[in-house]
Order: C-alpha cells, then sequence, then structure tokens
C-alpha cells in the first residue's frame, strides 16, 4: 500500500488524504502524508470489521459510527505526532532556555539594599569564592572558620557610612544570600555591609550596599509657609482617609494608622481580577459532593439537501446529512418531533421521540 | 457651578503575551477574554456618549505591552478564531437549553454579545481597536496616559535610574507611535513611586501621574489640602492622590458594588460545568478545562446554591450603585468644599480597567449610567481629568510625595517577599549588563545593533511586574517562572555573544520574531 501511495504525486496524496478526512493534511510532507493515509485506511478496515461482527443492527451500526472509539484515540495520538511536524519540517533545535539555570553568582562582590517598605529593607549580596580564598589568605585558616558571617547595618542620616549614626550586625547562616532587615526608624538613611566578623571583632568588609532613604511613616512635621493651613490639618488627614471627623485628633491619628496598616490596602491591586481564574466557585473547600445533570442527545442523518427542523426550529445538516443536537434535560415529559423535508417540498417524515425525565 | 471635580481613571494593562510558537497557548486567553468583557463593551459605552452627545471626561491608561498586542496581526488573527468559536458554542447553547427558559435568554445574550463584539472588532474598527480610543482622545473627552514599559515596578528598579529612565522613555515613544502624540499623563505600573523618579516623567515632558492616598498625605512638606488637590513634586510634575472612599465603595469585597448578589457570578462557567465531551472542542487541547466566558449564574450568595441570573435586574442594580456612587460625591464634596474654605476639592478614583466587565460584569453599564447622571442629574460636582484640572487651576502646591504604591500594605511588599525576591539579582544584573553595553556600543549597526535592541527587548520584557505578582498569589506560578528565565536567559546569550563578537543570526532571527515587542525600540535609551 505505501508502496503504491510512492508514486503517486503529493497532489494526488492530498486529494487521498481530502476523501480520508485526515486532519492537517495541507501542511504535511509527502512522506508524512503516505503515513497518514497508510494509518488511516488501516482503522477503517479495522472499523469495518468490527461493523460486519456486531452484524447491522441499523441503531448500533449508527452507534459505532457516533462513537468510531479506534479511529478517535489513533487521531488524538497522530494530532499530538503531526504538531511536530506543522510547526518545524525541521527537527526542533533544542530549547536553550528551557535549560538555562539563573547563575549563582555574578562574579561579583557586591551587596544591594532595597526597600520593602517604611520599617523592612530587603538585602541581597555576592561574594565569590576567589574573595573568601584572598581573606583565608589574608587571616588564615583559624581566623576564618571561626568567623561569623555579618550583614552590618547602619543608620546614616545626614552622615557618610563612615560615620553612622547608629550601627547593628545581624548573622546570616553561612551560605545565605539574601536577608530582611528590620529597622527602628522611618524616614532615615541606611546603608549595609557585608563582611566577616573575626572572633576577636575585627570585622572584614567584603562589599558595602547602596544608601536609601526610608519614607516616612505618618504625617510631615513639616510646613511650607506658603501653604500653611488654615484648617486644622488633622481634619483634613481624617477626611482623606474617610474618617468620621466628630473624633479627637489623637484617635483619629490612630485610626489612619490602623486603615494604613489594614483595609485601606487590602484588594487594592485588582490585577488579581485579571489572573483570577482558576479558583472555581468554592468546590474545592468541599470534601465530598455529589453534582447529577442529564442531557439528552438527538441525533440522525436525512438527505443532505433536506430541510429539517426539531420542534420547529429550523436544524442545520452536516454534509452529509447527519445531524446531532443536544439539549439540557428538564424534569417531566418532552415531546420532540424532527421532521425532515425533502429539498423538492414533495416529501415529509416526522419522527417524535417522546422523552420522561424523573429524579428521584 | 460645581463645588467639585471627580476623575475617574482606568488602568488598561495586560503583560505581552504571544506565542507564535503554538497554536493554543492558554494565557493568551488574558487578552482575548479583556477585548470581549471590557475593552469592547468599553468602546460600545463611549460611543453611546458621542452618539447622544452627553458630555464626557474619563481618563484611562493603555499600557505599552497592551497597545503592542492590540496592534499586532497575529493576535489579531487568533482573536477573531477564539470569537468564532464562542459564537458557535453559544450557538449551541441556545439549542441545548431549549427547555430551560432560565437559561435560554442567556445563552441568546452571550450570542448577541460575541457577534457584536466580531461586528465592532473586524468591521468597524478593522482588528485595531486602539484606533477607537484613538478617536475618543481626538474628539477630546478621552485622556489616554502611558505607563512603564511593560509595566515595570519601578521602586525595586531604583538601584539602576538607567534602567527606570529606559522604562519611561520607551513607553513614551511606543505611545507616540500608537497614538501620534506624546504622553501627557502616566499611571506609574501598581502606582509605585519612588522620590526622585518624577525626574524621568519630566524629561518625556509628562505632566501628572497618580499616588495612592498616603503618598500624598504623608508628602513633605505638609500638603495644605490632603488628599483633595495635587502637589507639584519639584521637577513641576503634578501627583493626584486616590481617594480613599471611593475607592472602597468599588474594590472593597465586602462593601463594594461588585459583591451584589444580583450581579454575574464570575466563577461559575460552562466550560467548568458541563459534560466534558461536549465542552472539549472550546476548552485547552490537552483537556484542561477552562472558562469560556459564558457563565449562567448570579452571585446569589454566600451557598453553593446559585440562582440563573437575571440581567434585567442586575442592570437595575448598576443603575442604583451608580445614582448612590454620585449621591456620595456630591455629598462629599459638599462637604469639603466648606471645609477647604471655598476650594474646589478634586477627587481621583482610579481602577484597574479589566474590573469592569471581566470581573464585574455590569461594570461598563454602571460607568455608562455613572456618566450619564452625572451630566444631567447635578450640578455639584463636575467630571474632569487631571490634565484639565491643571488647565484651570494653576496655583498648586510643590511638595515631595512619600514612597508608596497601590498594592496591599501600601509599599513594595507584593512584589518583594518569599516567593519572587531571588529575581532581583538577575533584574539588576541585567540591567547594569545593558547600561554597560549600551556605553561601550554608542553607534553600533547591522547584526550587533539588531542584537542590542533586541537585548533590550528582553530585560524589559523580564522586568514586568506582572511576573512577580503572579508567582505571589499563586496562579499561574509556573508560566511566571518560565517567561523569567526565558527572557534573563535570552539576555543573557545576547549579552555574552554580543561581547564575544559572535551573534548567530538565525537564533536572532527566531527570537526577534518571538519577543517582537516595540519593534521602534533603541538600545541607546540605556546610554
Amino acid at each position: 500500500m505505501v508502496k503504491d501511495l510512492k508514486t503517486k504525486t503529493i497532489n494526488e496524496l492530498k486529494n487521498i488524504a481530502k476523501k480520508l478526512k485526515i486532519r492537517g493534511y495541507g501542511k504535511m510532507t509527502k512522506k508524512k502524508l503516505a503515513e497518514s493515509i497508510k494509518k488511516s485506511e488501516e482503522n477503517t478496515s479495522r472499523l469495518n470489521a468490527k461493523e460486519t461482527k456486531t452484524d447491522l443492527k441499523a441503531e448500533k451500526r449508527e452507534e459505532i459510527k457516533e462513537k468510531a472509539p479506534t479511529s478517535n484515540i489513533d487521531d488524538g495520538q497522530s494530532m499530538i505526532s503531526e504538531s511536530k511536524y506543522i510547526t518545524g519540517y525541521s527537527v526542533p533545535k533544542p530549547c536553550f532556555e528551557e535549560n538555562f539555570v539563573f547563575p549563582a553568582n555574578y562574579g561579583k562582590n557586591n551587596i544591594v539594599l532595597m526597600i520593602r517598605d517604611p520599617y523592612w529593607m530587603y538585602t541581597y549580596w555576592n561574594i565569590t569564592e576567589e574573595k573568601f580564598s584572598e581573606i583565608r589568605t589574608a587571616y588564615g585558616d583559624d581566623a576564618i572558620s571561626n568567623s561569623k558571617l555579618t550583614l552590618r547595618v547602619k543608620e546614616i542620616t545626614g552622615q557618610g557610612p563612615e560615620n553612622p549614626n547608629e550601627v547593628f550586625d545581624l548573622f546570616p547562616p553561612i551560605g545565605t544570600k539574601n536577608w530582611y532587615v528590620n529597622i527602628a526608624k522611618p524616614n532615615s538613611s541606611y546603608c549595609v555591609e557585608i563582611g566577616l566578623l573575626l572572633a576577636n571583632n575585627e570585622f572584614i568588609l567584603i562589599a558595602r550596599s547602596n544608601v536609601v532613604h526610608m519614607p516616612l511613616f505618618g504625617p510631615s512635621d513639616i510646613v511650607d509657609e506658603k501653604w500653611a493651613s488654615l484648617i486644622d490639618f488633622e481634619k483634613i488627614y481624617a477626611l482623606s482617609g474617610g474618617f468620621d471627623t466628630g473624633k479627637s485628633s489623637g484617635e483619629l491619628r490612630k485610626e489612619m494608622v490602623k486603615r494604613l496598616e489594614q483595609s485601606l490596602f487590602s484588594g487594592a491591586s485588582g490585577a488579581v481580577t485579571s489572573f483570577g481564574k482558576k479558583k472555581q466557585s468554592g468546590k474545592s473547600e468541599k470534601t465530598f459532593f455529589l453534582v447529577v445533570n442529564t442531557e439528552l442527545i438527538v441525533y440522525g442523518q436525512t438527505v443532505p439537501s433536506a430541510h429539517l427542523t426539531i420542534q420547529g426550529r429550523d436544524q442545520k445538516l452536516n454534509h452529509d446529512g447527519t445531524f446531532s443536537v443536544r439539549f439540557a434535560l428538564p424534569e417531566g415529559v418532552q415531546e420532540i418531533p424532527v421532521t425532515a423535508i425533502s429539498e423538492d417540498k414533495e416529501d415529509t417524515i416526522t419522527i417524535t421521540p417522546v422523552v420522561t425525565k424523573e429524579t428521584r | 457651578m460645581s463645588k467639585g471635580y471627580l476623575a475617574l481613571m482606568f488602568h488598561a494593562h495586560l503583560p505581552y503575551v504571544r506565542h507564535p510558537e503554538h497554536d493554543f497557548f492558554l494565557e493568551e486567553d488574558w487578552l482575548y477574554e479583556a477585548i470581549t468583557e471590557t475593552y469592547i463593551p468599553l468602546i460600545e459605552v463611549f460611543e453611546g456618549f458621542e452618539k447622544d452627545g452627553v458630555p464626557w471626561n474619563l481618563t484611562m491608561s493603555i499600557t505599552p505591552p497592551l497597545a503592542e498586542m492590540l496592534s499586532d496581526p497575529l493576535l489579531q488573527e487568533r482573536y477573531i478564531k477564539h470569537l468564532n468559536k464562542l459564537i458557535e458554542l453559544s450557538s449551541k447553547e441556545i439549542e441545548r437549553t431549549r427547555w430551560q427558559k432560565d437559561f435560554q435568554h442567556l445563552a441568546f445574550m452571550y450570542k448577541d454579545m460575541f457577534i457584536r463584539a466580531r461586528e465592532i472588532f473586524e468591521n468597524k474598527y478593522h482588528r485595531n481597536i486602539l484606533t477607537a480610543f484613538k478617536k475618543f482622545q481626538d474628539s477630546g473627552h478621552l485622556e489616554i496616559i502611558t505607563c512603564g514599559a511593560t509595566h515595570g515596578y519601578l521602586p525595586l528598579m531604583d538601584i539602576n535610574p538607567h534602567a527606570v529612565r529606559a522604562q519611561i522613555k520607551i513607553a513614551a515613544r511606543n505611545y507616540e507611535k500608537h497614538f501620534g502624540c506624546r504622553p501627557r499623563g502616566i499611571w506609574l505600573p501598581e502606582c509605585g513611586y519612588y522620590p526622585g523618579h518624577d525626574r524621568f516623567l519630566a524629561e518625556e515632558g509628562i505632566k501628572f501621574f497618580f499616588v495612592d492616598t498616603h503618598s500624598i498625605l504623608h508628602a513633605t512638606p505638609r500638603p495644605k489640602y490632603g488628599v483633595f488637590a495635587p502637589l507639584f513634586t519639584e521637577n513641576g510634575v503634578a501627583a493626584f492622590g486616590r481617594d480613599v472612599e471611593s475607592s472602597k465603595q468599588v474594590w472593597s469585597a465586602e462593601e463594594g458594588y461588585p459583591g451584589d448578589h444580583y450581579y454575574r457570578d464570575f466563577y461559575r462557567d460552562i466550560g467548568f460545568d458541563l459534560d466534558f465531551d461536549y465542552v472539549k472542542d472550546y476548552i485547552s487541547p490537552d483537556g484542561i478545562r477552562k472558562m469560556t466566558g459564558i457563565k449562567y449564574y448570579r452571585i446569589t450568595g454566600e451557598s453553593e446554591d446559585k440562582a440563573p441570573y437575571e440581567p434585567q435586574i442586575a442592570l437595575e442594580k448598576a443603575a442604583s450603585h451608580a445614582g448612590n456612587f454620585m449621591f456620595n460625591r456630591e455629598k462629599q464634596v459638599e462637604y469639603l468644599y466648606d471645609v477647604l474654605g471655598g476650594k474646589k476639592p478634586m477627587i481621583v478614583s482610579p481602577y484597574d480597567a479589566e474590573l469592569y466587565g471581566h470581573w464585574w460584569f455590569e461594570g461598563p453599564k454602571w460607568i455608562d449610567f455613572l456618566v450619564r447622571k452625572i451630566a444631567f442629574d447635578q450640578d455639584t460636582i463636575e467630571l474632569t481629568t487631571p490634565m484639565k484640572y491643571l488647565e484651570e487651576n494653576s496655583k498648586i502646591q510643590v511638595s515631595t510625595p512619600s514612597m508608596s504604591s497601590w498594592g496591599y500594605k501600601g509599599y513594595h511588599e507584593v512584589w518583594l517577599e518569599g516567593s519572587n525576591d531571588w529575581i532581583y539579582r538577575h533584574l539588576h544584573e541585567a540591567a547594569d549588563r545593558m547600561v554597560e553595553l549600551a556605553k561601550s556600543r554608542p553607534d553600533s549597526y547591522g547584526i550587533e545593533r539588531r542584537a542590542l535592541n533586541q537585548a533590550a527587548r528582553e530585560l524589559v520584557l523580564a522586568q514586568s511586574s506582572d511576573w512577580a505578582f503572579i508567582m505571589k498569589t499563586d496562579t499561574m506560578v509556573p508560566y511566571a517562572i518560565r517567561r523569567t528565565r526565558e527572557h534573563i536567559a535570552r539576555f543573557t546569550r545576547l549579552y555574552e555573544d554580543i561581547k564575544r563578537g559572535t551573534i548567530d543570526g538565525e537564533w536572532l532571527n527566531d527570537i526577534e520574531s518571538k519577543d517582537n515587542i516595540f519593534n521602534e525600540i533603541d538600545y541607546k535609551v540605556y546610554a
């Protein structure tokens, strides 16, 4: 069979493929076409064999046609393997992005400081192996093995890193490459240093970060004379936060802070909605449930040129005159007259299935 | 005469998702759903205003990645296919629900909506709905503003100011490409403001941006009028603060309008509810169920037992919610007008555009009712845009807004926490490398120039705040990681190839065709 196919031109093969309803034939190479045709013909012969075996009760044959189990499965498989050919034609290149591993270190000794909110900073750092061995050479193995990886936090508002107002050390475990740092003074400048603290309290600096200025938390005490308020600022502040103005300033301030911490911002970023398609009506919260629905499929075949109605509504026929309609089936009795009228309007056939649904 | 202003602002954004290498790609649905459910319904509402001569003023950001997707021929073609499938499915639904009177009219409603969408998308605007929004801008009613180039979260990029500047410059240039003029305003991605970034806005001639409430309240020096008047930064750019009350009425999960029991439920979708065989042609080809957009139930209440959606009642609800919103603004404005000593307060209400229609199905109708009511049923409040406000009010206090965002807790935690903090060392390194390349190659040409431009594209795509956000929210996480990895991988290879002088032309062609955002990009924005 395949041999025969080999002698045919690609257009002839395409015609065969079209008749056999092979999906995606238009984009196939000649070889692929031949293989698909062969496969399809094998399936058909298998299907035919089944039909003869079950021996021809009309509805039964209909059922086989409808379900066509073997051909459906093969169809799915070939679709999957086909997709490889449709896009590529040649062997797909190895996708290097998938194998890309984020570098553990970019060969630098550095530390970066970022602001998360008025009370928290985030810092990450890189220390190269070379740096470690350099320090080891300079200070000796013992000194290094008794040292601690140290994150030195400096509050340097109005100062340089050499003259900090306040310093404290944190000791992230060896191998750590980032840390969240809690600070006490919003509206202040900070920088951090990464290094090793020796047993004798000597600090070996490896890298110093950028300087950040933490945001102010609460209203500013600075007033621009030109814009001095004739009105009580607490009142404006409260109104801006949507509070009841009948309260005292202290209460308002407290409420505002609370609001800032909670409700004002929750649900603020609505981008959630753009991606929120995973959750499905809380069904997952239930541990056990049962849902039963019933649907009715009415299907059949007539002459392709005929006019068909189901319950008086026009029904479009497939090219081969078949039709299939699905209904959600409610409780009670349904009469479903199916009427075919020939193209010349000479012949009319009506068949009326009656279906009863009763749920107990 | 009015006693105050109201400025409604809709932030329309989706990350750049376009996968020519796959015939079907689930995440592209984000765009298709937003077009059908939000952008086209908004266009219909705006067209209604124009047709009926309603005086209207609204502000809308259309982010550069969204503009690039809406004007991309491949995605336009795929959207049509997507829509045709929905029309086919809704036709089947009309048949299937024949004996269910509560549902069949809804099937008709969806089919009608899809067919209208196709008409507007295909025939009226020839597949590029940006032209619709541009038309409303040109008629003087819609102020379209820009955003960061790829919605990069600027406060966490500050370590390399060149990277921040590039996000703004690329955005402004892209805006010009799509809308034929310079942007006058910007929605900072996630409303994320880092004091000092306003100088990059000033460089591009941008006149105003938005910040969250506490950014104004905690400005230095104290803001005389609280959040009810904008501030000028030292660079002369105006910062408009979000009003809490009006935001809460729409946003709040408990008290907000969208939670009304008569509004359509977002989660119950026939893609999940119906028999697998029946819906299999309309979900993922690999058989994973997904939403189709056809949803038959109303929110109903806490119970699982949902009642069928009744559009007429929902429509009345939207009208009464619009009335309620307007009434509250009138009261608010009247009171503030007195408190501020006869100064008109400015109420700024920004929302995610996709909230309207996609999440809150009746949202576009609410906008429709609200704008019309404001125009014809009262004279206390005046609908305006920040630009119009600035034209009418020249005396504005100079003060520096505080760092802030509109994310949970008001600062940067959403985009900087355990699930996503690991990305920044890579993003920062890539930005540093990009600047290094651009500075050392001031006038590159040929394939090297293409490689440099592509490196810039990969960098900005990696910087989208969406990836960090998705990692945090725990939906579609593998995709967010995949995108971060892909862009950093491509960038890294480009960087190394450019430095070695060994650029693989075939590979470059391939990634240029995949990550094809910003054909106008110029790597020199990093120099």
